[in-house]
């Protein structure tokens, strides 16, 4: 796997430890990919078989349009470039050493048969 | 060695069932002839406790039909453990309600699935199961306890979908989506296809997008997912792989325990009538296939994953039942959207 497979195994990683603002920054800027019309005519009528206009469908997959609303700090200035690189070689180094052979962590919430509103907050 | 317990034990108390629902991945109806009895039922609730476990969710069958299903419920919470009731909400007496209000469980849970009545009884098997439902759902709602609805769904509820959202808006329900697999009483030629897979995704997407948390909370169960390039997490909570064993616990009402209840009956491990259940539990060779996953484990796809370390092959349900092996779920979104790319250039 390459460095740069590791940067979205990172920043899942960030998820998993509860870093969820983290997570959805970085998730947007980096994970986003333009999704090109052909693709969204694909997946269009997929949407309308549940009732969803084009709209709506495109509106849920365009995750991409969020790329052009970074934050100012991290858009402009070669400091800000510098502080991305750090972050993108420290979630890439994370990501790689994901071990195979862990006990499997304890997880407190469930998703099996137990969803309640409580955990939507 | 001592495993941590698992946060939840799915536990269906009685394969008696008053409705016939054709996706019943238990085929229920007829209570087992061996089922745990009273005394049993209350000392697998201390044995529970035993291993650490946090919570237990009450199914069946239809959980409300065994006649002890309060002392086992009473017996839960005496013990410190959170309780949630899984029930079809069909002819639930006033004595009933009570007794659910007198337990106060941590969630009571319905399952709707149809917006209409004609495809809800056809799909449940008994006529005026719908508005008994739905009187049912209602009576929660007002008394205030916690209250999730879930949508098992299909071929022939997929269409419904928009329906049973219009109802449930503003009613403060949890609202879990789950997809039917092929077990039990539900045949191959009902199963999604994985175009229709990702039309259910797609809406679950639209409506965490659409509707705020007020007004109406909803989710892709575990078999909802996974990594998608294009939309965005369906779940509560992030993936982790299958958590069979790990995190939840299956016990069949005659004693057997399994990782998962959603999975067959080969992966039945141990019986608590014949071993301790904290022995069955803490042994290494228990759930063996998600405790420790290995990449030579995986489907090729799953293998080559970018996120297979975090993901393990997805669903073990989904996956043994359509990929006829676990950790190579094909009802994957993140594979999915591979295909639908393929098929557009």
């Amino acid at each position: 796997m390459s460095l740069m497979d590791m940067i979205p195994v990172g920043i899942e990683l960030l998820r998993l430890s509860g870093r969820d603002g983290v997570y959805a920054i970085l998730s947007r800027v980096f994970k986003a990919q333009p999704t090109p019309l052909a693709y969204r005519r694909r997946i269009r009528p997929l949407g309308a078989s549940v009732g969803l206009s084009e709209a709506e469908v495109d509106e849920v997959i365009s995750g991409s349009s969020n790329v052009t609303v970074l934050p100012s700090w991290l858009k402009w200035g070669l400091v800000a470039f510098i502080v991305v690189v750090l972050i993108l070689s420290a979630i890439a180094v994370t990501g790689s050493y994901v071990p195979w052979y862990t006990n499997p962590t304890y997880v407190p919430g469930t998703d099996y048969a137990s969803i309640r509103p409580k955990d939507f907050l | 060695m001592v495993r941590p317990g698992p946060g939840c034990a799915v536990w269906e108390i009685t394969l008696k069932c008053n409705l016939n629902c054709m996706h019943c991945g238990s085929a229920a109806g007829k209570a087992r002839s061996d089922e745990l009895t009273t005394d049993e039922a209350l000392q697998l609730c201390d044995d529970l406790k035993g291993i650490g476990c946090q919570g237990v969710a009450m199914m069946g069958g239809e959980p409300l039909l065994r006649k002890d299903w309060p002392s086992i419920a009473e017996r839960v919470r005496e013990v410190g453990m959170d309780l949630s009731i899984i029930t079809n909400g069909y002819k639930i007496t006033e004595s009933k309600f009570q007794r659910i209000f007198d337990v106060n469980p941590e969630l009571v849970t319905v399952s709707i699935d149809g917006g209409h009545a004609a495809i809800h009884d056809t799909i449940r098997g008994v006529p005026g199961s719908f508005k008994q439902v739905v009187a049912t759902l209602r009576r929660l709602v007002k008394s205030g306890l916690p209250t999730g609805v879930i949508t098992t769904v299909h071929k022939m509820n997929l269409g419904e979908l928009p329906t049973i959202r219009k109802f449930l808006l503003g009613t403060g329900v949890a609202w879990q989506i789950q997809m039917a697999t092929p077990y039990g009483r539900l045949t191959y030629d009902h199963v999604l296809s994985k175009e229709e897979y990702y039309s259910l995704a797609l809406f679950i997407a639209a409506t965490r997008k659409r509707y705020s948390k007020k007004e109406l909370m909803i989710a892709g169960a575990h078999d909802m997912g996974y990594f998608s390039r294009v939309l965005p997490p369906l779940q509560v909570y992030p993936w982790q792989g299958c958590q069979a064993g790990i995190s939840t616990l299956g016990i069949e009402s005659n004693g057997n325990i399994l990782g998962c209840l959603a999975l067959p009956p080969e992966y039945v491990e141990g019986n608590i009538r014949e071993r301790p259940l904290k022995e069955i539990w803490n042994d290494d060779a228990f759930s063996s296939y998600t405790r420790r996953v290995r990449r030579t484990d995986l489907g090729s796809e799953c293998a080559s994953c970018t996120y297979s370390k975090i993901c393990k092959g997805g669903c073990s349900a989904v996956s043994h039942s359509m990929a006829g092996g676990l950790h190579r779920d094909p009802y994957c979104l993140r594979l999915i959207e591979e295909g639908l790319k393929k098929s557009n250039s």
